[in-house]
């Protein structure tokens, strides 16, 4: 008598738990941690990349692989573009021509910096 | 007459109904066990001949939704010797559990190096179903694995890697990462396996080099190293709507 009500109240909650551990398997964790490990990679690549500007934009490329546990980094290109403010002393900057939007103080200059190619 | 004619159709109707389910089982067992059995012979296939990897993942502006990773193996090979044991049938899951065991002194593997095995012996347990709802538990185990290969592969020969990122303040944010890897593999021993209480399934994966290098007969990159991965597979996609969704 007592094994079957212990049955009977056993069912339902395993059919609870199954049921919603089945719909909770997913792969947003999965996604969420290999993206910070890609980017935690990618940073560490850019940071290697010798006369990095203080604001740009940097395209490169890598070839990365490991010994002994240490990640190496064998860059064989890289593309950089420094994003340079214009500096205000009083005297005024002259609007460009072609950035009638732009601000004073807020003048941009796209530079590349670097680029080399294997 | 026509009573003789409906009891005769009567008892027929009663033996085809009894009796149809009990062969539809009996086919999907065998049906199961065929699927386990080939699951088991590839992955002893992957294991001593070895397996070619390709790998590619892209992630945009860090949103989950913009990742898409993509790995695909091959492998063909003619094994003789392949012994199949360990046969077990669960018939409420219709799922089926089969062992594949091989000894072999000598191979020709995926890079047709000559590989001494000296009567090593491998090992490989394989799953199947004839069911496809039921399937979402292998599929995710064969996820596992084929994850354990990628990173054994990006460990092992490397990987290339593009970015485009931006730089504020001498702060990094990515904006693009692109990552590819392309491998032949072998040697490679599924160490242990399983599924979490999500349904999430694990595959953990060794490849001694040494090992590999002593069977090859020659100096391989990162002696002394036994390189350890831990694969996931998940059973469903959380981000398929929103992929969906973007395409529309």
């Amino acid at each position: 008598m007592n094994c079957c009500i212990r049955t009977v109240y056993f069912v339902p909650v395993f059919l609870f738990v199954s049921f919603f551990s089945i719909s909770f398997a997913g792969n947003k964790e999965m996604v969420d941690e290999r993206i910070k490990e890609m980017d935690d990679v990618n940073k560490q690549m850019v940071k290697q990349i010798p006369g990095l500007p203080m604001n740009g934009k940097v395209d490169a490329k890598a070839k990365v692989s490991s010994e002994s546990g240490k990640i190496i980094f064998e860059v064989y290109q890289v593309k950089s573009v420094a994003k340079e403010a214009n500096l205000d002393f009083g005297g005024g900057n002259k609007k460009p021509e072609n950035s009638a939007t732009t601000k004073p103080g807020e003048l941009t200059k796209e530079k590349t910096v670097l680029d080399v190619s294997k | 007459m026509i009573s003789r004619c409906f009891k005769a159709f009567l008892v027929l109707f009663v033996c085809v109904t009894l009796f149809a389910p009990g062969v539809w089982a009996g086919n999907k067992k065998m049906m199961a066990i065929m699927a386990a059995k080939n699951d088991a012979m590839r992955g002893l296939t992957e294991q001593v001949y070895g397996l070619k990897v390709r790998s590619s993942e892209e992630v945009k502006n860090m949103a989950a939704d913009s990742y898409v990773g993509k790995t695909d193996s091959k492998t063909s090979a003619t094994l003789s010797g392949i012994k199949i044991s360990d046969v077990v049938y669960d018939p409420q899951q219709d799922i089926a559990k089969a062992t594949a065991t091989m000894t072999a002194n000598e191979i020709v593997n995926i890079d047709g190096s000559n590989v001494a095995l000296n009567g090593k012996v491998f090992k490989h347990v394989g799953f199947g179903t004839s069911s496809p709802e039921k399937a979402g538990p292998l599929k995710a185990l064969r996820a596992a694995q084929i994850d354990a290969y990628k990173q054994l592969a990006q460990q092992v020969a490397g990987f290339t890697l593009e970015s485009q990122t931006t730089i504020e303040n001498y702060m990094l944010k990515s904006d693009l990462i692109q990552t590819k890897v392309q491998a032949s593999l072998a040697m490679a021993e599924i160490t242990d396996y399983g599924w979490d209480k999500e349904g999430d399934a694990f595959v953990k994966m060794v490849l001694n080099v040494d090992a590999v290098s002593a069977m090859l007969g020659e100096a391989v990159v990162g002696a002394g190293e036994v390189i350890e991965v831990e694969g996931q597979g998940a059973q469903q996609d959380d981000f398929k709507k929103a992929k969906t969704g973007k395409k529309q």
